[in-house]
């Protein structure tokens, strides 16, 4: 009998049989995976045919064409390009760190958490009055290589500014689902050591952009020995960061431990200059298509 | 229709040879036949303008941002691609002569500017102008932010590329415009220059380029609604007729429109007086608007892209915003229409109207080199280039010419364009794929 | 005079556009004629023949005046003044042309004007400062369809798996270099010895006596595997220790310090009075330790 045949008109009675079906059908599936789990153990290859043929359809698998994915960055293309360039002559990135005009309590922890995370930077409480040109001015003659600034609206940090001083580009990232450390269960205590950093899936050139600012902004020349890694993680225009510790189990398993934080970034726009023409931005429209990554 | 392109990002001149139709942000649609970068000089010395000789075709006069000028031969050569069975021509760049003098642009001209300038960014030199001053185009007129106006003539068998002059004005300029809807009796040039509170200003440039004189200057509207001074920053200005009737005799005559950077529109007559006879706010939030063309039948169109029509009540242009916007109005700020509604993602650097009323060529900030009919506001082209685009020409309208006869039915063309494309992959399972259509597709595209 | 009584019965007795009462008992009037914005009989505009305000009009402020004389006339009805832009000069203004009107008009106008200056001044100031946020609306649905797509892709990444494979692809792609420090030896051993296998594979049969050595080795990662098991454990140790370390290295500072002076006062401390180590447990944490340190610095002493 099939669910639609269920033609009892006592409520309670009806959902007593079909939860009575239910029950037998997920009896049945169980049984048959353990049987295929017993065959395929037996004989593997069963398994690997299996898993070639019953490939799921994904929204990744999905996606639409974008040209822009398999072409190369032409070289010294970019104003973040040369600035990475210069990093790799051992001109380390020096970064500005603030926060919105009247920011609340939780725009400094994020702070602090950020002080953690980035190389060489300086956090300075944001005063009332003070113009972003004037800002980055200073910031200029003090040699700093990047601004970040934290936007908190209603007691939450809700994004992220990256700007590369001293002529841009400028990034916009949308930030939420921020987990403090304390509340990630058994998180580990962070060391000093430099962590590696691990960009996954920056795929078309705006992607690649992206993935140039994280490189250069977060450390380079790793400490080893540290086995701790951030990682920012692309999926479907959402870049998850991340940091843990791991360890090789074996040569083919990895035990990983949170360190913490997470959050999650979406970039919303992205200009030329300090926040002048527009490179790309965000629109609601785009939302529209779930195949179409910008990323 | 074959395109050369200024990308800074590499310094160099990328041409793109499509037909119509071309999409490349589609997979089966036609894809751009060539795509190559030539004379790439790096992001430091990146091109801003060049000008191309109507007289001697394929001598180019390019600028670049380090501040040489550069005389370059471009030749067309023959490109035969057996495997699609068609044949196109391709550039090739040959230097000839260039100047390389350090006051041809001045960065220290604008570094006390900077201190005062809205922007935040800091100010770069750069060429803004290459306007040919006679007709055998042996003579120029270049100009820069920075207010230097450079004179720089060929010689006759334009082999040569030398400075003759070079004359200072108030900085900085966004634009200089010539007036060449009409030649003066006296041989004088006209131009008008304005910028980042530098109220729109008209030049007189004597027929022996030794002296620049300013003869009328623009006056700023009345304060706003706040009593606050409205900011000057005009952006682009392109010329009309002088009114063909002046009343008063004895005043200068000329009509001109401006568009500036806290988006208005100025419309000024200088028989009506030094304000503007109308000055429309034609976008909400003042976002700053860019460029400026005129559409209009293609004889009405001057080289500077000034329209030969005296009627200021009615004209139509064309502007961009910083965002992402190309945007059809009316002279009195009625909007007619939007190109490339939501295709467009960055900032447009450049437009140009072609052939009267028929493309509008498009680059800009995302990458990408559009073309649009200008009265249907269709996307006609679209092409990724790779890298962000800050100059375009159209060299040549006419499209590669297909192996087999072309069919009215655009459908039939891509699918046409999709068999090459297999041929290309020489994977028949490929092509039954594609040939099949529909659901099959999708796992192509996986492969 | 008696049509305004009628007008002002009809509005204050039955019904009135302009009137809105506020929840809280107030009752305003939206009239844009009104000098004080509350129903009141003094404020009415319309229940008055004989009335003055003061309006702001695209940017600039007017006096407005309305006399009985004009009532005949609906469309020139409102006499409009405009005031100076010097404020003092401004109150001036509205003194001399409400000179013989009532205290109220007078003092009502000029509080107006007073509101509408400081209000241009605020606009002004506002409107002089740089918008440092970019202010974008962002509809409910919206919202739901971005945290609802964050989370599956949050599920779709599969991030730990990810970050494995990556990681695991730098160390046999030797991206660690030949000595990694963050690899275990034997781990890397292994690896290692994958790699050698690969090579192999690849070379020719004159090295099948390294093949021989190589089942050694099989041997030694079975006997590795044992350890293998208790692996969890083991990282769970280090990350306790690798966080002890750093904690305890201060606590052996700080014990090292005490011990130090402890050893010079314990001699006179234990000498004094017993009763004084009595008390001190209260305030020193490491007073077992120090109860078995002391008897052993006693006997030294003797």
């Amino acid at each position: 009998m099939a669910a639609e045949e269920i033609r009892v008109g006592n409520k309670m009675k009806r959902q007593a049989l079909f939860a009575d079906l239910k029950d037998e059908k997920n009896k049945e599936r169980h049984k048959m995976r353990r049987t295929r789990a017993k065959e395929e153990r037996a004989n593997p290859e069963l398994r690997d045919k299996r898993l070639k043929e019953n490939v799921p359809q994904t929204i990744e698998s999905m996606r639409e064409y974008d040209e822009t994915i398999k072409e190369d960055v032409e070289e010294d293309e970019d104003d973040l390009m040369k600035s990475f360039n210069n990093m790799a002559n051992g001109k380390p990135p020096k970064i500005f760190l603030t926060t919105n005009v009247n920011a609340r309590k939780c725009a400094y922890e994020f702070a602090n958490v950020l002080i953690e995370i980035l190389p060489n930077v300086t956090f300075v409480k944001r005063k009332f009055g003070y113009k972003l040109k004037e800002i980055a001015d200073m910031c200029i003659k003090r040699d700093f290589t990047d601004m970040v600034i934290i936007n908190e609206d209603k007691k939450k940090v809700t994004g992220l500014t990256f700007m590369h001083l001293p002529d841009g580009p400028t990034f916009y990232f949308k930030l939420s689902s921020y987990v403090e450390i304390q509340k990630i269960r058994g998180h580990g205590k962070p060391t000093s050591h430099i962590p590696e950093l691990i960009l996954n899936n920056f795929q078309t050139r705006l992607g690649k952009t992206v993935g140039k600012l994280f490189q250069s902004i977060l450390p380079q020349n790793p400490d080893f020995e540290g086995r701790q890694v951030i990682t920012l993680h692309n999926q479907r225009d959402y870049i998850f960061f991340r940091r843990h510790r791991y360890i090789f189990k074996e040569t083919e398993r990895v035990g990983l431990q949170e360190l913490g934080p997470q959050f999650t970034l979406k970039l919303k726009r992205l200009q030329r200059g300090l926040r002048e023409e527009t490179e790309w931005e965000h629109k609601t429209e785009m939302d529209k298509d779930k195949k179409k990554f910008y990323l | 229709m074959r395109f050369l392109i200024g990308c800074p990002e590499n310094g160099s001149i990328k041409e793109i040879i499509c037909n119509i139709e071309t999409d490349s942000s589609k997979k089966d649609s036609i894809q751009p036949f060539h795509s190559e970068n030539s004379i790439s000089e790096g992001s430091n010395n990146k091109i801003d303008l060049w000008y191309s000789l109507k007289n001697d075709k394929g001598k180019m006069i390019i600028s670049r941002n380090n501040g040489v000028l550069q005389l370059v031969n471009r030749k067309d050569e023959l490109k035969e691609v057996e495997e699609k069975q068609i044949k196109y021509n391709v550039s090739q760049f040959e230097m000839l002569d260039f100047i390389n003098e350090d006051d041809l642009l001045s960065n220290k001209r604008l570094e006390p500017l900077f201190a005062k300038s809205k922007k935040r960014t800091k100010l770069l030199d750069a060429f803004i102008c290459i306007s040919p001053l006679n007709k055998e185009e042996t003579k120029y007129l270049i100009g820069t932010k920075s207010g230097l106006i450079h004179i720089v003539e060929l010689n006759d068998t334009f082999t040569k590329i030398s400075k003759t002059i070079s004359h200072e004005v108030r900085a900085p300029l966004e634009f200089i415009q010539l007036y060449d809807n009409e030649e003066s009796k006296d041989g004088d040039y006209i131009f008008a220059l304005g910028g980042e509170e530098n109220l729109v200003k008209l030049f007189k440039l004597s027929s022996d380029f030794q002296t620049v004189k300013q003869f009328w200057e623009a006056k700023n509207v009345k304060n706003d609604r706040l009593d606050m001074r409205v900011p000057v920053w005009p952006m682009a200005l392109k010329f009309l007729n002088p009114i063909a009737d002046a009343k008063e005799k004895d005043k200068i005559n000329y009509q001109f429109v401006t568009i500036t950077r806290f988006s208005h529109l100025g419309v000024y007559q200088t028989q009506h007086g030094k304000k503007p006879l109308h000055y429309i706010d034609i976008l909400p939030n003042r976002d700053p608007l860019t460029s400026l063309e005129f559409v209009a039948d293609a004889e009405l169109i001057t080289p500077s892209g000034n329209l030969k029509s005296s009627d200021i009540d009615n004209f139509t242009f064309i502007t961009t915003d910083t965002r992402k916007d190309v945007l059809k109005y009316t002279n009195k700020g009625r909007l007619l229409g939007k190109y490339g509604k939501s295709d467009i993602v960055g900032a447009v650097n450049y437009i140009k109207n072609i052939s009267g009323d028929k493309y509008l060529i498009e680059v800009g900030l995302d990458r990408y080199l559009r073309v649009f009919d200008i009265n249907s506001l269709k996307t006609l082209i679209k092409v990724y280039v790779g890298a962000k685009a800050h100059f375009v020409e159209l060299l040549d309208d006419e499209d590669v010419e297909l192996p087999q006869p072309i069919s009215k039915n655009p459908k039939k063309r891509s699918k046409q364009a999709i068999l090459e494309e297999a041929e290309k992959d020489e994977d028949p399972e490929a092509l039954w794929d594609e040939l099949e259509k529909g659901p099959k597709k999708a796992k192509k595209s996986k492969q | 005079m008696s049509t305004d009584d009628i007008v002002w019965q009809v509005i204050n007795q039955s019904f009135c556009s302009h009137r809105i009462k506020t929840p809280s008992g107030q009752i305003f009037c939206r009239d844009p004629y009104n000098v004080t914005g509350l129903c009141t009989r003094q404020a009415c505009p319309l229940a008055n023949s004989k009335y003055a305000t003061v309006r702001s009009h695209k940017g600039k402020i007017y006096l407005y005046i309305k006399t009985p004389e004009r009532a005949h006339t609906p469309a020139k009805l409102w006499e409009k003044i405009k005031l100076s832009k010097n404020y003092v000069k401004a109150l001036k203004q509205i003194d001399e042309h409400l000179l013989h009107w009532n205290n109220f008009f007078r003092h009502k106008c000029k509080q107006r004007f007073t509101k509408l200056t400081q209000v241009a001044i605020t606009e002004r100031r506002l409107a002089m400062r740089e918008e440092e946020r970019h202010y974008v609306g962002i509809a409910p649905k919206v919202k739901r369809r971005e945290e609802n797509r964050e989370r599956k892709a949050l599920a779709a990444a599969k991030i730990e798996k990810a970050i494995e494979t990556e990681l695991l692809d730098r160390l046999k792609s030797g991206a660690y270099g030949d000595k990694p420090l963050n690899v275990d030896e034997k781990v890397w051993k292994k690896v290692l010895g994958k790699l050698d296998d690969e090579n192999e594979d690849e070379n020719e049969e004159e090295e099948d006596w390294e093949e021989e050595s190589d089942d050694g080795e099989v041997e030694y990662v079975a006997a590795d595997e044992e350890n293998e098991f208790v692996d969890p454990d083991e990282l769970e140790k280090w990350l306790a220790d690798s966080d002890r370390e750093t904690s305890s290295d201060e606590d052996d500072s700080s014990d090292d310090d005490e011990d130090s002076s402890d050893e010079e006062g314990s001699k006179k401390r234990s000498k004094k009075a017993a009763s004084k180590k009595s008390k001190r447990p209260k305030v020193e944490i490491e007073f077992e330790e120090e109860t078995e340190l002391q008897p052993a610095e006693q006997e030294l002493a003797h």
